[in-house]
């Protein structure tokens, strides 16, 4: 044998210690260094509590223990590292308030796993407690069935009595088990580890827990739910313009909601409209608004009923949104999804991986709302009542009073649409299409013939009207004819897109109609086919101030010059600027949508007070400008202030 | 003699490296690295009241429920209010993508649509709180430098005191965070924010910690806001961590069909 020198001896020795010192840790690793003994059930008064004896305390640098709730069935995990058990799944029934059964295994290689399983339609509390019992190091789990919807006091009594369960399972020994009745708690030992501490209150601010104490708990979401919004608007005229003109309006709106768990919605609207006291009309709705079923699911949705499906991405004008009509006896005045009539729809979405579909069925076509005659706001204005105001002759102002418009739905009503849409990077895309009934009228015949009006429906165009019209009166002098007015067809392919670009948020669309309806110098309609798109940007500054503007243009293909209000091409500007006044509960703000063609336009400053919870208060001016032979101008007279007042519940 | 020898070398090794390990303290990155990895859970769903106080002391209270789930490293976030009517429905989702990217999405009932919004405006209040969406984002370590000042006690907490500093080229609204880190929780208990000039505008303070399910949760926090004398306080009703929720339900999806 041959002798080592000591020299290599030492050196040897010190890097065998080296080793030891860096190879410990993976070393001790491989093995669990805590082992749990046995286990026991205790149920006490309005709590039950599973206690599991280990070998050592699973103290560590590192959480030793991490438990989490887990659904469908109910159950509790309790993960120890470092830990193993002996003897392979463990399950024992128990007769508990809230645990049926406890499991203890083996989950991992280091890991020791404890399941409680939970009674069904139950609430309940659970704490995870660490402490010293009997001198042994205890992990307790802490089972509390809530009682009356408070968290019951999880600190332990002190209890004279326990029941455990006795015996073993006869086909798996069970040597963990213990049967012993040893009175529970009264001298154990507390070694709470830093984990079982209460809350840690610091910094002596009394003022989060009163302000709390006042708004109290927060209710506990219902699956059952009634909400609304309860709307009063009136309109006052900025100045007398017209002969004949509605100086004042009123709109009552009451829509009542309930919901069930997100699945079912019913609403119901009630809603009134007047304009006068000139030219006088009132109108009084009662309907059913909303009443839809829904489920999403992780692959496909679907919605079936009354509702609102709302596509596109601009706002206040939106030319791929087309699938529900609009209210629009108020004209532009309502915001633009206020103006939205829920329909009767069928809409499936199938989600991919990387994109949608959606296809939306229309079995019931409804018309958008408007008004005819006898408002601001509708198509032939106050015509009659001018007419009737007039010097003409009383035949004649029988024949034009007694005018009346005979809409003839189409005889399919059904529509389809489908959407494809998907992400790529930051920029969401859309596709769409609509075989669709165009929602507003096309006018087929108009019962007096020869006539070419400018669009303004004012006395003076009135008379040019009557001196070159050929009436169509019968015997009686009563029109034979009515203001024939159908719903055409038309295809519409849309685009669409929204994403961010540095500080702003950027959104477009595009669409083509194959044919729109627009109003001649005849009052009879003519149909073109149109492209409309819109691209647009906003930005909100560090100081709240938003900023929205969007570049509309509508072409119109092989267009002709009866065609009223419009203009081969119609470029316009519209949006909205916002800004905090008083903190965030007033603010001002002016929406826009100025013609660039012919500097008509439509401003509308506000002013928005939200101090009080729930109501909104909205006063600001309405203001029409442009010739009276376009879009916005012929309305021109119509200014007017507003107050909008809104409250939710 | 020949084995004392050796014993000594043996005590010298154990020794040395004892202090060695000693030696090696924390730098203030390898402490703001503890914070970003703290345990927080794989997954959360809460409830949680907010209570805005104006300098006048006008108070608004918000209800409203998170779900928060990490995958992959990667977080995402859906918030959705549940009261007052007037915002109830109104939903927020935060998509972390690869590269510190954030994706985010608002939702108004009343709009019936989600509008991606603009996650570069970091100074923008969420929510007209003192929070902002910088405050409420998760960064890169490595776009900031830190350095650790000192000790100091909160209550009976010991914490480090840790400046952190952004570096060149990093888009923040602060120009240095001061925060007092519990040496036991790794939570950040106390933290003044100061503006580009230097100046002190906004002070957060965890009021309440507790430890539920394993992972320190700071159950109410306060953010002052020193310029406009507004304070908002958010108190966590309930927490649940690691249950099984996944990314369907913090998506777009969810999002508007509250």
């Amino acid at each position: 044998m041959i002798k080592a020198e000591p020299r290599i001896t030492s050196t040897l020795l010190f890097f065998f210690g080296l080793s030891v010192l860096l190879l410990l840790p993976a070393v001790s690793s491989a093995l669990p260094s805590n082992r749990v003994k046995s286990f026991r059930f205790d149920k006490q008064i309005h709590q039950d509590i599973v206690i599991v004896f280990l070998e050592k305390s699973p103290l560590g640098k590192s959480p030793k223990i991490k438990y989490y709730a887990l659904h469908n069935p109910e159950r509790i995990v309790v993960d120890i590292k470092d830990t193993f058990v002996p003897q392979v799944n463990i399950s024992r029934k128990t007769k508990g308030e809230a645990v049926k059964n406890i499991r203890i295994g083996q989950n991992t290689k280091n890991t020791t796993r404890i399941v409680l399983d939970i009674e069904e339609d139950i609430q309940y509390d659970y704490k995870i407690i660490q402490e010293t019992v009997h001198k042994k190091p205890t992990v307790k789990i802490v089972v509390a069935p809530i009682q009356n919807e408070e968290l019951p006091d999880l600190h332990l009594q002190p209890t004279s009595t326990f029941s455990e369960i006795n015996g073993t399972n006869n086909q798996i020994p069970d040597p963990l088990f213990e049967a012993s009745a040893a009175k529970y708690n009264e001298d154990k030992t507390k070694t709470e580890s830093p984990e079982s501490k209460g809350p840690i209150l610091l910094f002596d601010d009394t003022v989060a827990d009163n302000i709390f104490d006042e708004t109290g708990k927060q209710d506990k979401k219902s699956d059952f739910s009634i909400s609304g919004i309860l709307q009063v608007r009136t309109t006052l005229q900025i100045k007398e313009d017209d002969a004949v003109e509605n100086n004042t309006s009123l709109r009552n709106r009451i829509i009542v909601e309930t919901k069930y768990k997100n699945m079912l919605t019913l609403s119901v609207l009630s809603d009134y409209l007047y304009f006068g006291p000139e030219d006088e009309t009132d109108e009084y709705d009662l309907d059913l608004y909303e009443a839809k079923w829904q489920s999403i699911e992780k692959n496909y949705g679907f919605s079936i009923g009354k509702q609102f499906i709302r596509w596109g991405k601009t706002d206040q004008f939106s030319p791929v949104d087309t699938l529900n009509p609009q209210d629009l006896r108020e004209f532009i005045l309502p915001d633009y999804e206020e103006r939205k009539i829920p329909i009767w729809m069928a809409d499936l979405n199938l989600f991919f991986d990387n994109f949608n579909i959606e296809g939306t069925f229309i079995p019931f076509f409804e018309e958008s709302r408007i008004d005819y005659f006898g408002t601001n706001w509708s198509i032939f204005g106050h015509m009659k009542k001018e007419i009737e105001n007039s010097a003409v002759s009383p035949p004649l102002k029988t024949y034009f009073e007694n005018i009346s418009v005979n809409e003839t739905i189409p005889d399919t009503e059904a529509e389809f649409a489908l959407r494809l849409t998907t992400s790529f990077k930051n920029i969401d895309l859309g596709l769409t299409f609509h075989n669709t009934i165009e929602d507003t009228p096309y006018f087929k015949s108009f019962p007096v013939k020869n006539i070419n009006v400018s669009g303004d429906f004012s006395p003076e165009d009135l008379a040019s009207l009557l001196d070159s019209a050929t009436l169509m009166p019968n015997e009686n002098l009563m029109p034979n004819e009515n203001i024939e007015v159908e719903f055409k067809r038309t295809n519409i392919a849309g685009l669409e897109f929204e994403t961010t670009l540095a500080d702003f948020g950027v959104r477009g669309e595009a669409a083509w109609q194959e044919n729109e309806s627009f109003l001649t110098s005849s009052l009879t309609s003519t149909r073109k086919p149109t492209f409309t798109y819109v691209i647009g940007a906003d930005y909100t500054t560090a100081k709240n101030t938003y900023l929205n503007l969007q570049f509309a243009h509508r072409y119109i293909a092989n267009y002709s010059s009866e065609i009223l209000y419009f203009e081969q091409d119609t470029l316009s500007l519209l949006g909205e600027i916002r800004t905090d006044i008083i903190s965030d509960w007033l603010q001002a703000g002016l929406k826009y949508n100025i013609n660039l063609n012919n500097t008509a336009g439509y401003l509308s400053p506000y002013l928005k007070y939200t101090y009080i919870k729930n109501l909104e208060c909205l006063f600001g001016a309405s203001l029409f400008s442009g010739d009276k032979d376009t879009w916005f101008g012929h309305f021109k007279d119509n200014d007017l202030f507003f107050l909008d007042i809104s409250y939710r519940f | 003699m020949k084995s004392l020898k050796t014993l000594g070398y043996i005590i010298i090794v154990l020794v040395t490296s004892s202090f060695y390990a000693n030696a090696q303290e924390m730098t203030g990155k390898e402490l703001a690295q503890k914070v970003f990895d703290r345990d927080r859970g794989n997954n959360s769903v809460s409830t949680a009241q907010m209570v805005l106080i104006s300098k006048s002391g006008n108070k608004r209270t918000r209800q409203f429920s998170s779900k928060r789930l990490l995958e992959e490293g990667l977080e995402r976030q859906i918030i959705q209010f549940t009261a007052p009517a007037d915002i109830d429905g109104t939903g927020f989702l935060t998509i972390e993508k690869p590269g510190w990217e954030t994706e985010q999405f608002l939702y108004l009932p009343a709009l019936r649509r989600t509008r991606r919004i603009v996650s570069s405006q970091k100074s923008q209040r969420f929510v007209n709180s003192d929070f902002t969406y910088e405050d409420m984002e998760r960064h890169s370590v490595d776009d900031y430098t830190y350095e650790i000042v000192g000790s100091k006690l909160v209550g009976n907490l010991d914490c480090y005191m840790l400046e952190t500093r952004p570096q060149k080229g990093t888009d923040t609204q602060y120009s240095l965070t001061y925060s007092l880190i519990s040496k036991q929780s790794i939570v950040p208990l106390f933290v003044k924010y100061y503006d580009k000039k230097g100046n002190h505008i906004k002070t957060y303070k965890v009021l309440k910690l507790e430890q539920i399910q394993g992972i320190w949760t700071e159950l109410t926090t306060s953010m002052e806001n020193l310029e406009k004398g507004h304070k908002t306080y958010i108190k966590l009703e309930k927490i649940t961590y690691n249950t099984d929720i996944d990314q369907e339900q913090i998506s777009k999806k969810s999002l508007e069909n509250y």
